[in-house]
């Protein structure tokens, strides 16, 4: 797990009970992919990436920040739940 | 044969093609509305060909950027193929949370009660009021909408890398 994978988790898991990570690494370092916690149940679509922004805004560097990509935030039914 | 072309004894795989799968990501995108404006509705095949037509374009984009096409169906991992000006557009997006969300490729083999069943075990159908219909009808759209935004995104971004 590269460095800033690491410390998105880090800075994510005060805030979001029971945090699975299912980030992935890219090339040039950039992290991008979906996170679950049971915290998004509450939230509508635009609260959850409004909740990411704010953690992250506040924990990560610019440079950082800009090696983020999009990060999908789901519910552990939503990410759980297959059609067949 | 599949997905493939067969014409004078060769054998052509169209289907892993980025123009193709461009073109048919718009076809698709297309056809997911006709399914919610047009009767007879069609909510399943709406929902599948919306999330279909999105991972289209994440194929085209991803593969014209030198990816292999490992056959699988997560839109999430098809975006981690694309280049970061996709990346970019979409950080932040809600819209792109709740196609990946609500989208799955095994959609095209449920009925129209699978698919409301589908919908109620990702938590979508408690507190909502109206008939089964219009629930139904109700979270397709938010998905083929949803779709319809990042595949904007998405057909941005292959236009300006594919004039250079």
């Amino acid at each position: 797990m590269a460095k800033l994978h690491e410390k998105i988790i880090r800075v994510l898991r005060p805030h979001l009970h029971d945090l699975q990570d299912a980030l992935e690494d890219l090339p040039g370092g950039r992290v991008s992919g979906v996170v679950v916690s049971s915290s998004f149940n509450s939230l509508d679509h635009q609260s959850r990436q409004e909740k990411l922004n704010a953690i992250l805004k506040h924990a990560l560097t610019d440079a950082e920040l800009s090696a983020v990509g999009a990060i999908a935030a789901l519910t552990p039914a939503e990410a759980n739940v297959k059609a067949i | 044969m599949g997905s493939g072309a067969c014409l004078a004894g060769y054998m052509f795989d169209l289907s892993h093609r980025p123009n193709v799968l461009y073109l048919a990501s718009i076809e698709r995108l297309a056809a997911a509305r006709r399914m919610i404006d047009e009767k007879p509705h069609d909510y399943v095949v709406a929902s599948y060909l919306a999330g279909l037509a999105v991972e289209s374009i994440l194929q085209a984009l991803a593969l014209n950027a030198g990816s292999a096409h490992d056959a699988k169906h997560s839109l999430s991992k098809w975006l981690s193929k694309c280049p970061s000006a996709l990346h970019d557009a979409l950080k932040g997006s809600a819209e792109w949370n709740r196609l990946v969300a609500l989208w799955d490729n095994g959609i095209r083999y449920l009925s129209f009660d699978g698919l409301l069943g589908y919908f109620r075990n990702k938590g979508y159908v408690r507190g909502k009021k109206g008939g089964v219909e219009s629930i139904v009808r109700h979270l397709t759209k938010a998905l083929v909408d949803a779709a319809e935004e990042v595949h904007k995104k998405g057909l941005a971004v292959w236009l300006s890398s594919t004039k250079k």
